[in-house]
């Protein structure tokens, strides 16, 4: 999993948020690392939705422009999960403390 | 009309274009930091690129077919107009099941498709005159023996990389440099056509035998080989490549 696609999901383990929502809080999460372009969220919300990680969840009209909200589906937050335990081992092993 | 507002009209009319608006307004950024990937994914939207990695491949073997059935019926043309053959019927007879196959592929009708294309194989089997077009027919009739489903190839790049390799050297080169670029800058887009010109030009694999034959020394040799092998396999590989990435989530 690339990391935007990890922090997209990420930013959705709470509750659902909406397109710029999610960009606010990819960034957040990834200490501003990850700031997303418009482009890039929604191919990746495409492929995301294709795939079954997420739906969308609720549909609203703000200042007169479509809204939609995305949501983890089991599998997306399975994914996440194990993507996270994944990179956590991966961590350990660098950063675990050698006896001296 | 903003220039956001044209950007997003590039996108499909499924796609949430007004949510993306919407989106593109709350983050507030200059339009040229947004452009490059919004284009990017506007384009990619309307070639159908997104699709799983064993539907590409798919596609990919479509447009291959298509290239091979466009260069198949091409190719005798050089011949002919240089009075080395003499036209006949049953080459028309193989242009038009050749013509009639290609435009079943460009609908995804894939089961005509492979008829048709077992047919001009026959019809150019038996007629005997272009060795490269019965090896295109041949490998188009194999592509197409792939089931899946309808994946209509309507890109018009394959067939004119498919007219530039059959009529090869009397092409001006700036065309043919002009048609290498679009397919260069396609492949940012969509990896799936250099994907289909590797296996196309894979064909050659099976003409290569007469080559290998005349060839007196090693450096033909070598150079059959690398013209051969080395592009098709470097195209595939490249392709593949992309394809892996770009599926990755």
């Amino acid at each position: 999993m690339r990391e935007p696609t990890y922090f997209i999901l990420a930013a959705l383990q709470d509750e659902p948020r909406h397109g710029y929502a999610i960009i606010t809080r990819a960034a957040e999460l990834s200490q501003q690392r990850v700031t997303l372009s418009t482009g890039t969220l929604y191919q990746a919300l495409d492929r995301l939705s294709r795939d079954g990680l997420i739906e969308v969840v609720r549909d609203e009209v703000v200042n007169g422009r479509a809204r939609r909200h995305y949501a983890l589906t089991p599998d997306g937050r399975t994914a996440l999960e194990v993507e996270a335990t994944r990179m956590a081992e991966a961590a350990r092993i660098v950063l675990r403390v050698r006896p001296a | 009309m903003t220039p956001y507002e044209a950007m997003v009209r590039l996108y499909p009319s499924d796609h949430p274009r007004d949510e993306m608006l919407g989106v593109l307004e709350e983050t507030g950024r200059r339009w040229h930091r947004e452009a490059p990937s919004l284009l990017l994914g506007a384009l990619r939207a309307r070639s159908g690129g997104g699709h799983p990695a064993r539907l590409r491949w798919l596609y990919a073997t479509r447009a291959a077919a298509l290239m091979l059935l466009v260069a198949g019926a091409t190719a005798p043309i050089l011949d002919l107009r240089y009075g080395v053959i003499l036209l006949n019927n049953l080459m028309i007879a193989t242009w038009i099941c050749a013509g009639l196959a290609a435009a079943a592929v460009m609908l995804g009708t894939r089961v005509p498709a492979l008829g048709l294309s077992l047919s001009a194989l026959l019809l150019a089997g038996t007629d005997q005159t272009s060795t490269a077009a019965i090896a295109a027919y041949t490998l188009a009739a194999v592509l197409l023996l792939l089931p899946g489903p309808p994946l209509p190839v309507r890109n018009p790049l394959p067939i004119l990389l498919a007219i530039a390799w059959a009529v090869d050297y009397t092409m001006p080169p700036w065309s043919q440099s002009a048609l290498m670029i679009a397919l260069l800058l396609w492949t940012l887009i969509d990896e799936r056509i250099l994907l289909a010109t590797g296996l196309a030009l894979s064909a050659g694999l099976i003409t290569a035998t007469e080559e290998v034959a005349a060839a007196t020394d090693p450096r033909g040799l070598m150079i059959v080989a690398a013209w051969r092998l080395g592009i098709p396999l470097a195209l595939i590989a490249v392709g593949a490549t992309l394809i892996h990435h770009r599926v990755k989530a």
